[in-house]
């Protein structure tokens, strides 16, 4: 089956490898600029490119005005320009995050970005300085963008990582009269790797490794010179090409020869790419090659096409193809995919290929459309994953919509079809026709959007400022737009000048902050840094999570909001974290007034200074007239002894005074007194009296038998009577004096009745005595004390009489574990003759 | 001790707790290589024991485990120390001291310091640590973040020691910031909680502190967990439940010899072996404690430890009749099948049997202290507190006590509740109690007193008495109270003989259909503010309402229930709580969340004691 469609840009080389040209844009560039005259450097997987006058002829004509760096779009458009006004440029690239690199002849690199605005530069090292570098490779490491440039003197010096430059010195190579004529730089073994030239020598020197290791390559044609020397994108292949015009061929280690080719030119390619094989990474397929006028193209098996240009024409290397650049097109050489030639290569008959005619016809409303698919029936879903797979590769929209179709078509014969891949392909596809616009002009390829991510889309196509984009394409692919939305944001913050406007727009744009994933607090903070700091406290007070704006606040020297912030967040430790902030930062005095107004704040500072800081709690309650507790720290800490106690009550009294806490005032005033009395009596008795309490004072005495001075202390320091009473009580108890105590008893009416004689009595197991005292307690007590005494029969004749059954039954239990039948059998009657009578 | 089955028996899977907290752990061992030895927060080793088996911490290279003390470190030939701490200044010190001392013994800097802290860093203890010059020596310093340690399939607890403290005395709101981020954490755990409701202001914090928390942090995103509601409670609006002395089994014991951690230590003379034809091996040793772990893992002390303790009694004798008659049957002749079944019962047996005499002895120790005159006596003074009764006088048998020089805890405690149940106390009554305590125990016992009107728990008597106008509305004592109500209560009450904690039947009267709003008229006697609040909106409605049939049976699941205490609660309210959801006509389960379980003494003393 042959179709032609679509194919009219397609050529082979050799059998089965079929190559197409895909025209991706038109190009008008501004007439003053002819790339006849220009150097180009691109960037690759469709980024910006950048271009210059040739250095070489400006440097021929030795005019002294400075170049001009203009920044393209894939499609042309200018996005800036750079009026040089440093040192000699040497060489231009790219990085991978699409920072231009601008390497001068004195080995500084100065770092712009798309936008022409300079970055920071670094140095390449003061040898390379003093000697001056002849040339410069921008090359790809695995994970970063680095520089190696080669000084007069033939020394290579690298940096594998533009961001963090640390230079290094690759080994020399042999010393000899003749200069190298090409070198490259290759990554072997994730370690940077150079390729030197000279004569027919090919040397290999590698980073962190001592030795050049010399190889050589065989050829069948005669050659004095390798001059050129080409690595592919992927590190894999290595083509050179000698001073009489042979092109060689080969594995990156040099050890395989794909093919010898001799191109009949003696003038050297300007260019010389691979072009690698997107189904196939590792197989080399063919040689793109640029002369004046002329785009050559070879194939590893020798054979070869060749196209007339433009007199200027410039190869960009991608990971699935080249891509041509001339002064009026930009195009894409590629092997065209294995499903696409399926479908519309010449004389096929795959399934894919009868799907897509099938639909065709049936589109027609053709019968033949039945006859199609009868043929594949069985092999159907192949062909429609292929159809699928396909539009993904094709760039024209047109192409792409009548594969999908047949795809759409094909499905509808398959029972329970997995749409997942039908689905993602059209939504990357939609993503990829709106980055190849001519608006945006970033062409990629459907490999090139998997290699890189849609994150790294996104934030690429944010940093060229097309945010409507990047969120369509976001919600699209259901991806955060948090990102874009920061990014948005600080952009805003950053040429915005009316700060009212841009918290306006913010506070439209993000009315619900948590969920979009913005945190203003983040975007304060880029306020801050590029110095906007009413706008960041501004941008601050929108944030809902007090926490995070406190640090913030912090820097802005805003302490006053930052302690609130803080005590509203709860978070003590944020709390503290002020706290100390302001402590080395402002005076004394001033903080103080400050943290009054913050009681929790304050409070937390009272507790550190509690153990940090006696002195400063001290200012405090003094500052605050807390007499209170200004009364009870100088208890407190004169607890610790005696004598300090005694000097001390006389402040403590008056500030409980001063804190209206009158008993307590008198208290300590009474303590005072007694602490006097103490020292009188300590001599009198050759005893330790200092520093007891009263109860333990008269105590002391009444055991000694002092009962007069006992009671003169109890009136001068005004001990309740009951607690004398009962003092005395409990001190005659313990000595035993049974005697003293009933005379005591009867002296005068206790204030504490007589439940206290009966207590001490029991406790000196004084039965008789007990019940002496018992008689006189109230009847309800009576019995409780009979029943601690033990005497249940007393309690239980009681009981009866005062009718109190609840309390028959509770000494009837006690009493059952006494043994005494006797009385139990009583206390039975008792229960009995009382139930009897309810 | 070894595993943690115990913990996922209720819908509310609380394994997830120790999980956590456990890999956390796991995590800071397994990133520190080579041999290791844990330097504990002394307040953390019981706690640890919750989250993580011994032999997990073996196998993870940990040689030893010891507690953070000033001075040398222990002598261990590893590479690894790592110290675990809670954030707080003094141990900074000691664990400076630590590192000074090593670092003069040894030239060769050898060791590997690290210092994790529990649950996050705190800027202070940096800045300790950098003052004493030490913050350098740590290779890594960084959070154990494990706010939660599991007790109980329904219970949980921050083991926050001083919260009430903190938060009443020194102004310190530290816990409840960490009370709404334990609270964040189980709603990562179990799905956002659509309905808060509480009562008091630092529970209104709290809730507004958790809601800003999961919505800054996204929790739960929209879905509704397994917790239908939490209720909130601050301890400040009922201290009276707080002091009353529990009659509950559980209660007891932590009284008596105080539960830490689940687990509780007993004279081990009083254990010997009960029946020596059963157990020989198991003969009292001279060593003075033995340690029980007590737990809803043993079947015996989950029927008992919520009982009040008259009823325990006679569990433990039917119990005994069951024994003894399977015992005997086991001597009577028999075939070889029930022989055979006979066999296979008695591991099961065997532990019922040792459970058994294990409660029995437990039971005998805590009847001896119940029926001291001085219990009774105690009791029986608060009691009447309890009633209301003689409440605007001195209290004799408080005078007395401060006469005998009792302990002043134990003293200041029945003042509390005296100032708790009359509102305040009168001026001339506090004054007078003042003067008593200061004559008596000296005047150190002035900052007691000075802490405690500081904290609000004794005060001059102001505005109407909410505790009598809620005992009457809410029913708090039951009047007509009989024995048989504590055997088999169909009250609350029955935890405290006759008294029911205001809180907890603050949450059964939040259950009726009036809800939480129709308890605002009720609770409006206490000056606190009361909320209800949602963190979803709509949940009935925007649930499923298609069918009939799913409504019903929606209904059938029990309402989860999250309480959390703000400044602890006791296993007697734990046990009030269990009941509740016991009756058949609460279609609810609680699990309990608590900055630390305490009891009449431990409360008293974390706001007396420095």
């Amino acid at each position: 089956m042959s179709l032609l469609y679509n194919i009219g840009d397609w050529f082979t080389l050799g059998h089965g490898n079929t190559y197409r040209k895909i025209e991706l844009y038109q190009l008008e560039f501004p007439e003053n600029i002819n790339l006849e005259h220009m150097n180009v450097f691109a960037a690759p997987y469709g980024g910006p490119i950048a271009i210059t006058k040739n250095m070489k002829q400006l440097t021929k004509t030795g005019s002294s005005s400075k170049p001009i760096i203009y920044i393209f779009t894939c499609s042309g458009h200018l996005l800036s320009s750079i009026n040089w006004n440093s040192g000699a440029l040497l060489t231009l690239g790219w990085s991978d995050s699409e920072d231009l690199l601008c390497i001068q002849e004195d080995g500084v690199v100065l770092i712009y970005n798309i936008f022409g605005q300079y970055q920071h530069k670094f140095s390449m090292g003061q040898e390379a300085a003093d000697t001056k570098v002849i040339d410069a490779k921008i090359f790809a490491t695995y994970q970063a963008t680095g520089v190696a440039v080669m000084t007069t003197h033939f020394r290579i010096f690298i940096v594998n990582n533009y961001k963090d430059p640390k230079v290094r010195l690759l080994p020399e190579i042999p010393k000899s009269s003749l200069d190298p004529a090409s070198w490259a730089v290759i990554m072997e073994d994730r370690r940077t790797t150079c390729l030197i030239t000279r004569e027919q020598e090919i040397f290999k020197v590698k980073q962190d490794e001592n030795i050049c290791t010399a190889m050589g390559i065989s050829l069948d044609f005669d050659y004095k010179t390798i001059r050129f020397i080409s690595v592919s994108f992927n590190n894999r292949h290595v083509a050179m090409c000698t001073n009489t015009g042979i092109l060689w061929m080969g594995s990156s280690d040099l050890r395989t020869k794909y093919c010898e080719f001799n191109t009949g030119r003696t003038e050297m390619p300007k260019q010389m790419e691979w072009c690698i094989d997107a189904d196939d990474p590792l197989k080399a397929e063919a040689l793109v090659m640029s002369y004046p006028s002329i785009l050559l193209i070879v194939g590893i098996n020798g054979d070869s096409n060749i196209y007339t240009y433009d007199p200027a024409v410039f190869l960009i290397p991608e990971m699935d193809g080249v891509r041509v650049l001339t002064n009026g097109y930009h195009e894409l050489v590629q092997k065209v995919p294995k499903c696409v030639s399926n479908i519309f290569g010449i004389s096929i008959s795959e399934p894919s290929s009868f799907l897509f005619e099938s639909h065709r016809k049936f589109s027609e409303r053709s019968h033949q459309s039945d006859e199609y698919l009868c043929l594949i029936f069985d092999k159907i879903d192949v062909a429609v994953s292929e159809c699928i797979e396909a539009a993904s590769f094709e760039f024209d929209t047109e192409t792409q919509k009548s594969l999908m179709r047949a795809a759409q078509f094909g499905k509808g014969f398959i029972k329970g079809h997995n749409p997942d891949e039908y689905i993602q392909v059209c939504r990357n596809l939609r993503v990829l026709n709106a980055l190849r616009e001519k608006d945006i002009g970033i062409p990629l390829t459907y490999y090139q959007l998997r290699h890189l991510t849609p994150t790294v889309v996104l934030d690429r196509l944010v940093f060229r400022k097309h945010y409507g984009l990047a969120i369509q394409i976001a919600k699209h692919l259901n991806l955060s737009e948090s990102r874009i939305l920061l990014h948005w944001a600080y952009h805003k913050i950053m040429f915005e000048k009316n700060d009212l406007e841009i918290i306006q727009k913010f506070v439209q744009k993000f009315k619900d902050p948590t969920s979009l994933g913005i945190s203003f607090c983040a975007i304060a903070k880029k306020a801050e840094e590029v110095g906007k700091t009413d706008l960041a406290i501004q941008l601050l007070e929108l944030e809902p999570n007090c926490s995070l704006q406190v640090p913030l606040l912090l820097k802005l020297n805003e302490n006053k909001k930052a302690l609130l912030a803080a005590t509203q967040s709860g978070d003590t430790n944020l709390i503290y974290m002020v706290l100390m902030h302001l402590k080395v930062s402002t005076p004394l005095s001033k903080f103080q007034m400050i943290i009054r107004d913050f009681p929790l704040a304050q409070n937390l500072y009272k507790k550190y200074c509690q153990l940090n800081n006696v002195k400063a709690l001290k200012d405090i309650y003094m500052q605050e007239d807390d007499f209170l507790a200004q009364a009870e720290m100088s208890l407190e800490e004169a607890l610790d002894s005696y004598i300090k106690l005694d000097s001390s009550l006389i402040e403590i009294s008056n500030n409980f005074k001063k804190g209206h806490k009158d008993v307590e005032a008198e208290l300590s005033e009474d303590h005072r007194k007694l602490m006097k009395q103490q020292k009188v009596l300590e001599e009198k008795y050759a005893r330790a009296f200092y520093g007891l309490s009263l109860h333990d004072t008269i105590r002391e005495l009444l055991v000694l038998g002092d009962v007069k001075l006992a009671e003169k202390i109890k009136n001068d320091i005004k001990m309740s009577d009951k607690h004398f009473w009962y003092l005395r009580i409990e001190v005659l108890g313990s000595n035993y004096q049974w005697d003293e105590l009933e005379k005591f008893s009867k002296s005068k009416k206790s204030p504490i009745g007589f439940e206290p004689f009966v207590e001490v009595c029991l406790k000196g197991r004084q039965l008789t005595e007990a019940k002496k005292y018992i008689n006189k307690c109230r009847d309800d007590r009576k019995i409780i004390w009979y029943n601690r005494a033990g005497l249940y029969e007393e309690s239980a004749k009681l009981a009866f009489e005062l009718r109190d059954i609840d309390s028959l039954r509770n000494i009837h239990n006690a009493a059952s574990t006494t043994n005494n039948r006797e009385l139990i059998t009583k206390i039975e009657n008792f229960i009995a003759a009382m139930s009897g009578k309810k | 001790m070894a595993d943690f089955s115990h913990l996922v028996t209720s819908k509310v899977n609380i394994g997830l707790v120790q999980e956590l907290a456990c890999n956390e752990l796991l995590n800071i061992l397994d990133k520190c290589e080579g041999t290791k030895v844990l330097m504990w927060d002394e307040s953390l080793t019981g706690p640890t024991s919750l989250i993580a088996k011994p032999s997990l911490l073996k196998e993870r290279n940990v040689v030893k485990m010891f507690p953070i003390k000033p001075g040398d470190l222990p002598n261990v030939e590893v590479r690894n120390f790592i110290f675990i701490t809670r954030p707080n200044l003094q141990l900074m010190n000691a664990i400076a001291s630590n590192i000074h001392s090593e670092e003069r013994k040894s030239k060769v800097y050898s060791k590997n310091f690290h210092l994790y802290f529990m649950p996050a860093k705190s800027l202070l203890c940096e800045d300790q640590l950098k003052l004493k010059g030490v913050l350098g020596s740590f290779q890594v310093i960084d959070n154990f973040k494990c706010q939660l340690f599991p007790f109980d399939s329904d219970v949980v607890s921050m083991e926050y020691c001083d919260a009430y403290k903190e938060l009443y005395i020194e102004g310190d709101l530290t816990c409840l910031h960490q009370s709404a981020a334990a609270l964040c954490t189980l709603q990562k755990l179990y799905g956002k909680i659509p309905k808060i409701v509480g009562k008091g202001r630092f529970a209104e914090k709290v809730k507004e502190l958790v809601k800003t928390m999961t919505f800054n942090e996204n929790v739960g995103g929209n879905d509704k967990g397994s917790i239908d509601q939490l209720i909130i409670l601050d301890r400040s609006i009922d201290i009276l439940s707080a002091l009353a002395t529990q009659l509950t089994y559980e209660g007891l014991i932590d009284e008596f010899y105080g539960i830490n951690n689940t687990t509780v230590s007993f004279p081990a003379e009083k254990f010997a072996s009960p029946s020596e034809d059963i157990n020989f091996s198991r003969v009292a040793t001279s060593s003075e404690k033995k340690q029980i772990m007590l737990n809803s893992r043993e079947e015996l002390y989950v029927e008992l430890r919520d009982k009040n303790f008259n009823a325990v009694g006679r569990v433990l004798s039917r119990l005994a009749k069951f024994i003894t008659s399977a015992a005997n049957e086991r001597h009577g002749e028999k075939t070889i099948q029930e022989l055979k079944k006979i066999v296979e019962t008695l591991p099961k047996f065997k532990a019922n049997e040792t459970s058994f005499s294990t409660h029995t002895t437990i039971a005998t120790l805590i009847k001896d202290h119940i029926s001291q005159y001085e219990f009774l006596d105690e009791l029986s003074c608060e009691q009447h507190f309890m009633m209301c009764v003689d409440l605007d006088k001195s209290n004799d048998y408080i005078e007395n006590m401060i006469y005998k020089q009792k302990p002043i805890e134990k003293v200041l405690r029945l003042i509390c509740m005296q100032s708790a149940a009359g509102n305040g106390l009168k001026q001339k009554v506090l004054d007078s109690y003042k003067k008593e305590i200061i004559h008596s125990y000296g005047m150190d016992s002035l900052l007691k007193l000075g802490k405690l009107e500081k904290s609000g728990l004794i005060r001059i008597q102001s505005g109407s008495r909410s505790y009598n106008i809620l005992r009457k509305t809410l029913n708090l004592t039951v009047e007509d109270f009989e024995d048989f109500q504590e055997v088999t209560p169909k009250d609350i009450s029955y935890v405290h003989s006759f008294y029911a904690p205001l809180s907890i039947r603050i949450i059964e009267h939040s259950m009726k259909p009036l809800g939480w709003s129709g308890l605002n008229d009720i609770l409006s006697c206490i000056p606190e503010p009361s909320f209800e609040d949602y963190q979803m909106t709509n949940i009935s409605s925007s649930g499923r309402r298609d069918s009939l049939v799913s409504e019903i049976s929606q209904s059938d699941i029990p309402k989860v229930i999250l309480v959390f205490f703000i400044g602890g609660c006791t296993f007697a309210e734990i046990s009030a709580l269990r009941f509740l959801s016991q009756q058949e006509e609460n279609n609810v389960e609680f699990v309990i969340v608590t900055t630390k379980i305490i009891n009449k003494n431990t409360f008293i003393s974390s706001i007396i004691n420095q």
